[in-house]
């Protein structure tokens, strides 16, 4: 592989253990627009890139964490390196052995099991719950019929069910409940790592504190190591003992949990730790600066670092002198202007029929741009704008690139904890 | 103290489902003041969604509100019903409970208007943002000029509105002046560029974008009340960070009072003056911010903020409460505290239902427990295992 590493090498130092699951360079795209239709059509191929280069190593009994929005590719994560779903680049090495390179996937199944986040999808409605325990050890062949029984009832008293409910189906328990059947699920074939992919998001909180402290409590009794997949920062940190974040396919930042929690590194980090509301009464008087923007489209992920369109400290080429907000405002007017996004047509109609290139734009930039600019940068942007206007979209988006490109966009950033260029002179 | 706009007496709402009886909403009593964020947190099934629907009348069968006062603070609206309906009126309070259902929906969208939780579902796919708006808007404004159409073209996909919509363009609902005021009202909720934004249909809008739109929406009827329900829980923390604080903006430009309902107890914090927690179709404790996250005296509220993780510092072990929430089933359903079979301090008295009991030094702090009136007495303390059978 002589691929630069796209995302941070995992903080190995100080660890002398063993990983038990090993991911390298992960990557999983999902083809969209490549059928026969699409193809007759002219249409090309876009791959989502929903995993894009992850790597990290999970040690044997700890928890590992992985943070993200919707759509980071947590999820896939997960899936992938299960190979649940088939990821399209990387390793992954489970106890010595490559798991993409398995012909048999079984013997690892049995040591790697999975819990879903959905309660009510992920269990057969038509199965009794005796049926949904023993269907494991059926597919494995493991033990006699009397023994798979038995073994379905030492599962239930496990996850703080009784067994006297293994007759029933799974409509007749809570969601809570259903979420311990299918942790009992797969605990039923002794396995080694559990993924657990957002194991309590579906449940009320005073439930989904007894899931978290029975997972803690298997964990500790079975020796169990966990890759725990959720959204929810504080579930993170109560559960996890090193945390990854997750950003539009890629890790950002990887911890020991009070490390990332007391000291974020990335940006990214930052925000989403300042963005969770507190329970607590001086919440109102907490000041956010909530992050600007949506986390774009991971079919075309912005060039270096991919938080740089959201990231409230990009770095400045070292010859501008513009404050944050002001650098912040021209980059939002580049992206428009390499976009195409900006509406000549009503600007001119706005600014009436008489008005000359330079006025329009000179209305542009007061529309688009909402902060002041020093003389000489406001004279730039106005005449790339006049640019637009003329319809010279190619060489307004050039001359603003060549005084205002950033670091952030032309290098992909690395690093050993956080991958962020603020910390490359550090 | 501001006044109050709003007074919810014993509100009780049921449903009459094949299954039996579900009490959804038991005899609930709050005041919403003018211009404060009044908070109603709860566990899913707890009854808060139900409260809020009850409010706006949009219970739908099988459910219906059985019994209780809904009074509204409006003088104009006294006035106007003063003659047909003398008993809903009580000074400028009027009882929505006691006036027939034309008047209620001709009060959505002026008086009350909603924010739901999942914006996607809530917007109508086939139509562009600005002209759902801008349809708000002119359906305020058709309203105020003639109180009898208040009908919108969003409420119906029947063959009629589809042949309608073919033959005349759906701008000609909607005059130029309303399309410029949804254009004025996206841009006061923050959305970029808004001119274009309009001419875009809900599909090219983000989570977020889109819940903006939806508060522009509810704000076209200039509402005295905002009901936003779960109006956050579909997005993302820094989506949810933006929204909430475009909420706060709009709350202390306008005075707007609002309503917030959810789940998360960091959102409460974060928006409301005063809050209620529900429990099993009831209020089991209410009052200021501070009297219910830093002196809560019901177990259940107590238990509730034991459940959450702490972000800010690595906590020992949670302390959740034990057991499922229970059912509604009438027939299930003792006429007991209906906490008390997963409360720690349980004791024989609780088997029946407890008043609500004021809290000494906090007057606004209500709570339906006795241990509120006083303490906890061991000896009386039901037998382990008492409701297991």
């Amino acid at each position: 592989m002589a691929s630069e590493p796209a995302g941070p090498t995992p903080a190995t130092a100080g660890n002398d253990e063993d990983p038990l699951l090993s991911v390298r360079d992960l990557e999983k795209y999902f083809y969209e627009g490549g059928g026969l239709v699409d193809r007759l059509l002219g249409g090309e191929e876009t791959a989502v890139r929903a995993v894009d280069g992850v790597s990290f190593d999970v040690r044997q009994g700890e928890t590992l964490g992985l943070v993200g929005e919707s759509g980071c590719g947590k999820s896939t994560t997960g899936e992938a390196l299960l190979r649940l779903v088939e990821p399209t680049g990387g390793t992954v090495t489970f106890d010595g052995d490559s798991v993409r390179g398995m012909e048999d996937l079984t013997p690892f199944r049995r040591r790697a099991q999975v819990v879903f986040q959905d309660p009510f999808s992920s269990l057969d409605p038509r199965m009794t719950v005796e049926q949904i325990l023993r269907e494991p050890l059926e597919i494995h062949g493991v033990g006699t019929p009397a023994d798979r029984r038995d073994r379905a009832a030492e599962l239930m008293d496990r996850v703080g069910l009784s067994a006297d409910q293994l007759e029933r189906y799974p409509h007749e328990f809570s969601g809570g409940q259903r979420q311990r059947i299918g942790v009992a699920r797969a605990l039923a074939l002794e396995p080694d790592f559990l993924v657990l992919d957002e194991p309590t998001s579906a449940l009320d909180v005073s439930v989904q504190a007894q899931v978290l402290n029975l997972l803690s409590e298997l964990q500790a009794d079975l020796g169990l190591t966990y890759l725990f997949i959720s959204h929810d920062l504080s579930v993170i940190r109560y559960i996890c003992d090193r945390v990854a974040v997750m950003y539009l396919g890629e890790i950002v930042e990887i911890a020991p949990t009070e490390d990332l929690f007391e000291d974020p590194q990335h940006p990214y980090t930052e925000a989403l730790l300042e963005s969770v509301p507190r329970a607590d009464t001086s919440e109102r008087e907490r000041d956010v600066e909530p992050l600007a923007g949506d986390v774009p489209s991971p079919r075309d992920p912005p060039s270096g670092c991919r938080f740089r369109t959201r990231c409230p400290s990009v770095i400045p080429p070292p010859d501008v002198s513009l404050s944050q907000p002001q650098y912040r405002a021209v980059m939002d007017l580049r992206r428009l202007v390499e976009t195409r996004q900006i509406g000549v047509h009503g600007a001119r109609e706005a600014a009436g029929s008489d008005a000359g290139d330079a006025e329009v734009a000179a209305a542009l930039a007061d529309r688009l741009l909402e902060v002041d600019l020093p003389a000489e940068d406001a004279s730039l942007v106005r005449d790339a704008l006049a640019d637009v206007v003329g319809g010279e979209w190619d060489a307004a988006a050039q001359s603003l690139r060549n005084r205002y490109e950033s670091v952030c966009e032309t290098d992909h950033p690395t690093g050993e904890r956080a991958t962020c260029h603020l910390l490359d002179s550090a | 103290m501001a006044d109050p706009l709003l007074e919810v007496r014993d509100l009780t709402t049921r449903f009459f489902t094949e299954g039996g009886q579900i009490n959804a909403v038991e005899s609930v009593d709050f005041t919403v003041d003018e211009g404060e964020v009044f908070g109603i947190v709860g566990e899913s099934g707890s009854g808060k969604s139900v409260t809020a629907l009850s409010l706006i009348d949009l219970v739908e069968s099988p459910g219906e509100v059985t019994d209780g006062q809904i009074r509204y603070r409006n003088a104009d609206l006294a006035a106007a019903v003063a003659d047909d309906h003398p008993a809903a009126v009580d000074g400028d309070f009027v009882d929505l409970l006691q006036v027939p259902p034309r008047i209620r929906r001709s009060l959505r969208g002026p008086s009350f208007s909603t924010i739901f939780q999942d914006p996607m579902s809530s917007m109508n796919p086939s139509l562009t943002v600005g002209e759902q708006i801008a349809e708000a808007v002119e359906v305020q404004r058709r309203a105020s000029a003639n109180p009898r159409s208040t009908r919108s073209r969003t409420q119906g996909f029947g063959l009629g509105s589809f042949l309608t919509g073919a033959v005349i363009g759906s701008r000609e609902f909607v005059s130029a002046a309303s399309h410029e005021r949804a254009v004025e009202l996206l841009e006061q909720v923050g959305i970029p560029d808004p001119e274009d934004r309009a001419e875009e249909y809900p599909h090219q809008f983000s989570g977020g974008m889109l819940q903006r739109a939806m508060i522009a929406q509810a704000l076209a009827g200039e509402p005295d009340v905002l009901i936003a329900d779960e109006p956050t829980t579909a997005l993302d923390v820094t989506i949810q960070a933006q929204i909430l604080d475009q909420l706060a903006d709009l709350q202390a430009e306008r005075g707007m009072t609002t309503l917030l309902i959810t789940h998360n107890l960091g959102v409460i914090a974060r928006m409301c003056d005063r809050v209620g927690v529900m429990y099993a179709g009831e209020f089991v404790e209410r009052g200021t911010l501070a009297d219910v996250f830093d002196r809560p005296v019901h177990p259940y509220t107590q238990g509730l903020i034991g459940s959450v993780p702490d972000l800010d510092a690595a906590g020992g072990r949670l302390q959740p409460i034990p057991g499922n929430v229970p059912s509604l089933r009438d027939e299930e359903m003792d006429d007991r505290c209906y906490f008390a079979d997963r409360c720690p301090k349980a004791m024989e008295e609780c088997l029946e239902k407890p008043p609500e009991f004021g809290v000494e030094g906090s007057p606004d702090h209500g709570v339906t427990c006795y241990l509120a009136d006083h303490d906890y007495d061991p000896d009386a303390a039901l037998p382990e295992g008492y409701f297991d059978g």
